[in-house]
C-alpha cells in the first residue's frame, strides 16, 4: 500500500471518528444533568479554609444510627422483609390452605413469573442487586424444595413479557400450554404437595397497562395461557396457591372457577421482599395487609377508566401544533377530562352501592354496567375485593370505644380496641377509620359531590397473641372531613347534618355499618350475601350549621378561593361536559371526544414551539434593570450561618441573598452550588422504591401494610442510606393517585385514595426531613396516567383537583414538612405544571406555606415562565447559558429578581439537610468547574482533533510532495 | 470514469456504501423512528452529500475527495446516535421515557454504520487499477 493511500485512510478514519465523537459529545452535553445524577458528579468540593488538610470534619447536624453503610443496609433489608410480610394481602384462603403446614415439603412453582418475577417495575431508581432474594431462593431457605425441572425450563425459555416499551405490543409473557411437555408434567409427581402459581402484570414509567393487548383483551384480565395453566394445575395438584405479582389491580373473579385454594397479592417485592412472602406462606408471619385499591370484577368498569389513555383533540391533526414539543414526545394534542370527578376507585363503587340501597339517583340504572348480571347495576357483581380488604390467619374483633373532639386543635381522637379472637395464630390487625358526611340539598344545589364513605385514618396493632387485646388511637384532622365547594363559598365546607365515623374490615364493611346505623335495609356484602351491618361500630355526630369559614383560611393564613377554574373544560367550552354526580347516575362518564377551540389551540401552539427560555414569556413593562437587583455584596454571611434563620426575617435573608452573583443564581437554577456563600452542590436520588443500592419493596406494598410506624421506619432507613451515600435530597415518595387500575406507575404510588396518600406523605416526609434528607415528593401533580404524560392537558372540577390530585400531596408540605418537590409533565388545563402560578405560587407556596424548592421532572425545558412561577430548578437539559444570555441581553431584572427569590427556597431547604454535615466556616466550598466526565470528554475530543488534523496535514504534505515530484 | 469501467474494490466499496446510504434515507423517512416520530433532515442531508461527493469523485477524481464522503457518512452515523440514544436508553431501562421505535433506530445504526465503515475502508484502496 502506498504511503499516500495509507495516510489518506488514517486521516479519513480519524476525521470520521472525530465527527462521530462530536455528535456523541453533543449527546452527552444535552443530557448532562442526567449523567451528573447517575455519576453523582458535583461541581463543588470542600476544602479547609486555611488551605491545609485538617483532621476536623466539622459539626455533624444529622447523625446516623449505624456505624457503616453496610449496617444501614442490613436494617433496610429487615425493614423490607417486614414491609412485605405486612403488606402482602391474603385475598382468598379456603379451608385454611395457607399457611402451608409442615407436611408440605416439595412444591412446583408454575407460571413464568415464578422464574421471571417482577421484583421492580420500570422506573427511576436503583435496580435489584446481586444479593437479590428470589422467590425460589426464599422458599428453599424456608425448607421447601422447588421443582427444578419446571424452574429450569422457564429459565431456558425464550418467551418474554412485553410492556410496550418502544411501542411493541403488550404481552403478559406467559407460556402456552404446549410448553408443558410430558417430561415437565411428569416432574410434577415428585413436587405435588402444592402448586404455587405466580401471575404477573407489568407496566411502568411511560407505559400504562393496556385495555387491549396482543391477545386483544384487557391486560389485567385472565389470559388463555393462564387459564390453560390453571387447568393443568387442577389436573395434577390438590392444593393450588396463586401469588399475584403486580402493582396493578388485576381482574381476579376467576379464583373460584379454577379451584384456587389461596391467593396472596405480593406486589413487587424488591431485593429482599420474597423472604417476607415465604414467611407468610409458611406461617412464620401472619398476613395483615389490606388493599390500597378496590379490586373490581372488571377493571374497565371504574368511572375513571372511561376517560383515560390516549385521547387527542378531534381537531388535533388540523391544529398544526408542530412536531417539536416542550418535551421530547409530542403530546400537545392530547388531553383527558376526568369526568368521574371525585368518584375515583372505591368512592365510585361504594357511593353507588349506598344509593342503590337507599334508592337514590337511579343508581340501579344500566349506566356503566360491566359485570352485573341483568339490566340493573349491582355492587356484588361489579366489586370483587373492596378497598381495605385483606384476610388473616386469625380473627379479630374491633370495638369503637370513643370519639372525642378537641376544639382547640380541631381534631377528633378515636380509640378502638382490638382483640385477637382466634385460637392459633398471633397476628396484627388494621383499624380502618372512615367517615360519612351528609349529602345535603346545599351540596346538590352547588354540585358539591360526596363519597358515601371516605377513609380518614388508620393504624395497626402490634402482633396480638390469641386472646390478647390492644387499644389504638387515631387522630383525625377535622380539615380532612371537609369538602371543597367551588360553586358556592369557594372554600372547604363542613355540611350541616348527621355525620358518621365508622370502622370496618374494609370500605364496604364500614359503609354497611353506617347504613345499619341509618337503619337502611337490604344490605349485602361484595359476594352478594345479605348482611346486617353493625351500628355499634359507628359514631354519630352532628353539625348544626354549615361551616364555610373555619377552612376558608389555610395553615399558612392564606385565604382560599378557586384557583383552577381554567383547568375545567367547561371554562373553555361552555357545558362541554357533565361531571359524574350522585344526584343522577346516568351521568356515568362516557369517553369524551372533543375539539379544542381556537383560543385553546393558540395557547397549545405557544407551548409547542421549539422551546426558548423566553417562550411565551413577556418581560413586564415595569421590570427593573438587572442593575437594580442587589447582588454580589460582601456581607460575610455563609450558607451554614442561615441554619437557624427565620423564614420571616426578611432583612437577614436579603443580606444573605444579595451576596450571590448572577452566575450563582443561574447555577442554583440548575441545581448547583454557590462559592461566594459556601453553598455546596447537593446530590440527589430519585424514586421512592430505592435508596443507596437497595431496591425496596414497592411503595404500593408499603401502603398496604396500613402501618404508620412501618412507613416511618421505611422513610428513616431511606434517609440513612442516602446519608451514607452523600445524598441530600430524594425525589420521593410518590404522591400521585391510582386513578385507574391501568395507570403505569401505581406500584410506586400509595393508593387510589388521596387521603391515604396524604397520611402516608405526612409520615414519610416527616421522617425523611428529621434525618436531614430533603423529602421531595413527586410528581406534583396530576401524573395519574403515563400515556401522553409529557404535556397532556388534564381537565376536571376544582373540587376534584383539590380533593384528589392536590390532596394526595398536600400533607407532605403542610404537616410533613417536605422541603422539595418534583413537578409533573402534565398541564393543568392548558398550563404546563411548572409554569402554573395557580398551583405553584398560590396553592403550594401560598395556601400551604411551602418553603422548599421545586424541580421540574427530567427532560423538561427551562423557561422564564417557569422561574417566575415559583419553580426553582430545571431538571432538564442545561439551558443555563441561554438563561444568562437572555437576562443580560434583555436587561430583565424581573426574571433575575425571581431567580434571587427562588434561591431563598433552595437555601432554606438545604440548610435544613444533611448537606450541612461537616460544613462550618472553617470549611471552604470551592467550585470545581467542569465535571470530571466532561473534562475527560473534552480531552478526548481535543486529542482526537489534534490527531485528525495532524494526519490530514501529513496526508496533504504527501500529496503536495508527490505533485511536486511529478512536476 | 475509470472506476466505472474497471470495477475496482474501491468501486464496489463505494457503490455498497452509497446503496446503504440510499436505503437508510428511504427506510428512515418511511419509519420516522426517532422520539417524536421523526427522521432528522440533517441525516438525510449528510447522507445525500456523501453520495453526491462519491458520485462527483467519479468525474473529478481528486485523491482526497473520498475523505469528505467518509466524513459525511460518519456525521450521519453520529447523528443517528445523537437522536436515537434516548430510544436505546428506554429499551435498556424498560421504560417509555422518550419513545421512538427501537428496531428502526437499530436499523439506522446498522445501515449508516456499515456505510461509514465501507467509506473509510475504501480510503485504503486505489480508485483505479
Amino acid at each position: 500500500m502506498s504511503k499516500k493511500r495509507l495516510w489518506r485512510g488514517i486521516a479519513g478514519a480519524l476525521a470520521v471518528l472525530m465527527s462521530v465523537v462530536l455528535c456523541t459529545t453533543s449527546l452527552a452535553w444535552g443530557h448532562a444533568a442526567e449523567i451528573d445524577n447517575v455519576l453523582s458528579a458535583s461541581s463543588t468540593a470542600r476544602e479547609p479554609s486555611s488551605g491545609e488538610a485538617s483532621e476536623s470534619v466539622g459539626p455533624v447536624y444529622y447523625e446516623s444510627y449505624y456505624a457503616s453503610y453496610d449496617e444501614a443496609k442490613l436494617a433496610a433489608r429487615a425493614n423490607n422483609v417486614q414491609v412485605e410480610e405486612e403488606g402482602a394481602v391474603l385475598l382468598k384462603n379456603d379451608n385454611n390452605a395457607l399457611p402451608l403446614d409442615s407436611s408440605v415439603k416439595s412444591v412446583t412453582m408454575l407460571g413464568r413469573a415464578s422464574y421471571d418475577t417482577i421484583y421492580r417495575n420500570s422506573s427511576a431508581g436503583v435496580r435489584t442487586g446481586e444479593d437479590l432474594v428470589t422467590l425460589k431462593g426464599a422458599f428453599e431457605s424456608a425448607g421447601i424444595a422447588i421443582n427444578e425441572t419446571v424452574y429450569n425450563a422457564y429459565a431456558q425459555s425464550k418467551t418474554k413479557r412485553v410492556a410496550s416499551v418502544n411501542f411493541e405490543e403488550f404481552d403478559i409473557g406467559e407460556e402456552s400450554i404446549d410448553f408443558y411437555t410430558d417430561s415437565i408434567v411428569s416432574s410434577f409427581a415428585d413436587y405435588n404437595d402444592a402448586a404455587i402459581i405466580v401471575l404477573s402484570r407489568t407496566c411502568g414509567e411511560g407505559i400504562d397497562c393496556s385495555a387491549s393487548d396482543v391477545d386483544g383483551i384487557n391486560q389485567l384480565s385472565l389470559h388463555q395461557d393462564e387459564k390453560d395453566l390453571l387447568n393443568l394445575a387442577n389436573q395434577h395438584f390438590t392444593k393450588i396457591v396463586v401469588l399475584i405479582n403486580s402493582g396493578n389491580a388485576m381482574d381476579l373473579g376467576w379464583l373460584d372457577e379454577y379451584n384456587v385454594d389461596a391467593c396472596l397479592w405480593i406486589g413487587e417485592p424488591g431485593n429482599y421482599g420474597c423472604e417476607g412472602v415465604a414467611n407468610v406462606i409458611t406461617g412464620k408471619a401472619t398476613p395483615s395487609g389490606k388493599l390500597s385499591d378496590a379490586y373490581a370484577t372488571d377493571s374497565l368498569s371504574s368511572a375513571a377508566v372511561q376517560n383515560s389513555g390516549n385521547l387527542k383533540w378531534t381537531n388535533a391533526d388540523a391544529m398544526d401544533l408542530g412536531m417539536i414539543s416542550r418535551t421530547i414526545i409530542d403530546t400537545s394534542g392530547k388531553y383527558v377530562v376526568q369526568a368521574e370527578g371525585i368518584y375515583v376507585g372505591y368512592k365510585y363503587y361504594e357511593t353507588r352501592y349506598e344509593d342503590c340501597v337507599l334508592g337514590q339517583g337511579d343508581a340501579e340504572g344500566d349506566y356503566g354496567i360491566y359485570a352485573s348480571q341483568g339490566s340493573n347495576w349491582n355492587y356484588a357483581d361489579e366489586m370483587l375485593y373492596p378497598f381495605g380488604y385483606g384476610l388473616s390467619y386469625t380473627t379479630f374483633d374491633q370495638t369503637l370505644d370513643s370519639v372525642v373532639f378537641n376544639q382547640e386543635t380541631r381534631t377528633y381522637s378515636v380509640t378502638v380496641t382490638v382483640k385477637n379472637t382466634g385460637a392459633t395464630y398471633s397476628g396484627k390487625s388494621v383499624v380502618q377509620l372512615y367517615v360519612q358526611s351528609p349529602y345535603t340539598q346545599y351540596d346538590k344545589d352547588n354540585l358539591v359531590e360526596k363519597s358515601a364513605i371516605q377513609l380518614v385514618g388508620f393504624n395497626k396493632t402490634k402482633s396480638l397473641a390469641p386472646g390478647e387485646s390492644q387499644t389504638l388511637a387515631i387522630e383525625v384532622d377535622e380539615y380532612l372531613l371537609a369538602s371543597y365547594d367551588a360553586n358556592g363559598y369557594e372554600s372547604y365546607i363542613l355540611d350541616a347534618g348527621d355525620w358518621y365515623f365508622s370502622i370496618g374490615d374494609d370500605s364496604h364493611d364500614a359503609l354497611n355499618n353506617v347504613l345499619a346505623a341509618k337503619k337502611a335495609v337490604g344490605l349485602y356484602d361484595q359476594s352478594g350475601n345479605a348482611v346486617a351491618g353493625d351500628a355499634a361500630k359507628t359514631y354519630l355526630f352532628t353539625y348544626d350549621n354549615l361551616d364555610a369559614t373555619t377552612y376558608k383560611t389555610t395553615y399558612s393564613g392564606a385565604s382560599i378561593e378557586n384557583r383552577l377554574e381554567d383547568a375545567d373544560i367547561n371554562f373553555w367550552i361552555k357545558d362541554a361536559v357533565v361531571y359524574l354526580t350522585r344526584q343522577d347516575w346516568s351521568t356515568f362518564p362516557k369517553t369524551i371526544l372533543i375539539a379544542a377551540i381556537q383560543e385553546m389551540t393558540d395557547i397549545l401552539k405557544i407551548d409547542n414551539q421549539e422551546l426558548q427560555i423566553n417562550e411565551a414569556y413577556i418581560k413586564p413593562a415595569d421590570s427593573p434593570s438587572i442593575d437594580n437587583v442587589v447582588l454580589g455584596k460582601k456581607n460575610g454571611l455563609t450558607f451554614v450561618d442561615m441554619k437557624s434563620a427565620d423564614w420571616d426575617d426578611s432583612a437577614l435573608w436579603e443580606r444573605f441573598l444579595s451576596q450571590l452573583t448572577i452566575d450563582e443564581l443561574i447555577s442554583i437554577a440548575k441545581g448547583g452550588g454557590a462559592q461566594s456563600v459556601n453553598l455546596p452542590q447537593p446530590k440527589a436520588a430519585d424514586g421512592g422504591d430505592g435508596a443507596g443500592d437497595v431496591q425496596f419493596v414497592a411503595e404500593i406494598v408499603a401502603a398496604s401494610t396500613f402501618n404508620p410506624e412501618l412507613a416511618r421506619a421505611r422513610a428513616d432507613i431511606i434517609a440513612e442510606l442516602d446519608m451514607w451515600s452523600g445524598v441530600s435530597v430524594h425525589w420521593a415518595p410518590g404522591g400521585n393517585l391510582h386513578r385507574t387500575p391501568f395507570s403505569g406507575r401505581n406500584f410506586e404510588y400509595f393508593s387510589e385514595d388521596s387521603i391515604m396518600s396524604y397520611l402516608y406523605e405526612v409520615i414519610m416526609c416527616e421522617a425523611m426531613q428529621a434525618k436531614g434528607l430533603v423529602a421531595a415528593p413527586k410528581h406534583f401533580m396530576g401524573n395519574d396516567q403515563e400515556t401522553n404524560r409529557r404535556g397532556i392537558a388534564i381537565f376536571t372540577t376544582e373540587q376534584t383537583w383539590r380533593e384528589g390530585a392536590l390532596r394526595g400531596f398536600e400533607g407532605a408540605f403542610t404537616k410533613g414538612g417536605a422541603l422539595g418537590t418534583m413537578t409533573s409533565y402534565s398541564r393543568f388545563g392548558l398550563t404546563f405544571s411548572a409554569e402554573s402560578k395557580a398551583v405553584n405560587n398560590e396553592i403550594l407556596h401560598g395556601e400551604w406555606g411551602f418553603k422548599g424548592y421545586t424541580i421540574t421532572d427530567f427532560g423538561s425545558g427551562s423557561t422564564a415562565d417557569m422561574y417566575t412561577s415559583g419553580t426553582v430548578q430545571s431538571g432538564g437539559s442545561d439551558r443555563s447559558k441561554a438563561l444568562g444570555t437572555y437576562i443580560y441581553d434583555n436587561d430583565d431584572g424581573y426574571l433575575l429578581q425571581h431567580l434571587k427569590d427562588n434561591a431563598k427556597y433552595w437555601v432554606y431547604a438545604f440548610v435544613r439537610s444533611n448537606l450541612t454535615n461537616g460544613l462550618s466556616n472553617d470549611i471552604q466550598v470551592v467550585q470545581e468547574g467542569t465535571s470530571s466526565w466532561k473534562t475527560a470528554i473534552i480531552a478526548a475530543d481535543i486529542i482526537l482533533g489534534v490527531l485528525a488534523l495532524a494526519s490530514i496535514a501529513l496526508y496533504a504534505l504527501l500529496v503536495y510532495k508527490k505533485k511536486t515530484e511529478v512536476a | 470514469m475509470a472506476a466505472l469501467s474497471q470495477k475496482t474494490k474501491w468501486f464496489y466499496l463505494s457503490l455498497a456504501s452509497a446503496v446503504l446510504a440510499i436505503i437508510a434515507i428511504i427506510y428512515g423517512l418511511a419509519t420516522k423512528g426517532f422520539p417524536g416520530d421523526f427522521f432528522s433532515e440533517w441525516i438525510v442531508v449528510t447522507l445525500l452529500l456523501g453520495i453526491a461527493v462519491q458520485y462527483a469523485n467519479i468525474y473529478v477524481h481528486f485523491h482526497w475527495v473520498p475523505i469528505l464522503s467518509a466524513v459525511c457518512y460518519g456525521t450521519s452515523f453520529g447523528l443517528v446516535i445523537l437522536y436515537g440514544a434516548p430510544t436505546v436508553a428506554d429499551k435498556y431501562w424498560g421504560i417509555t421515557y422518550s419513545g421512538g421505535n427501537f428496531n428502526a433506530v437499530l436499523t439506522y445504526l446498522v445501515l449508516t454504520g456499515i456505510a461509514m465503515l465501507l467509506a473509510v475502508a475504501l480510503l485504503f484502496f486505489n480508485q483505479d487499477k
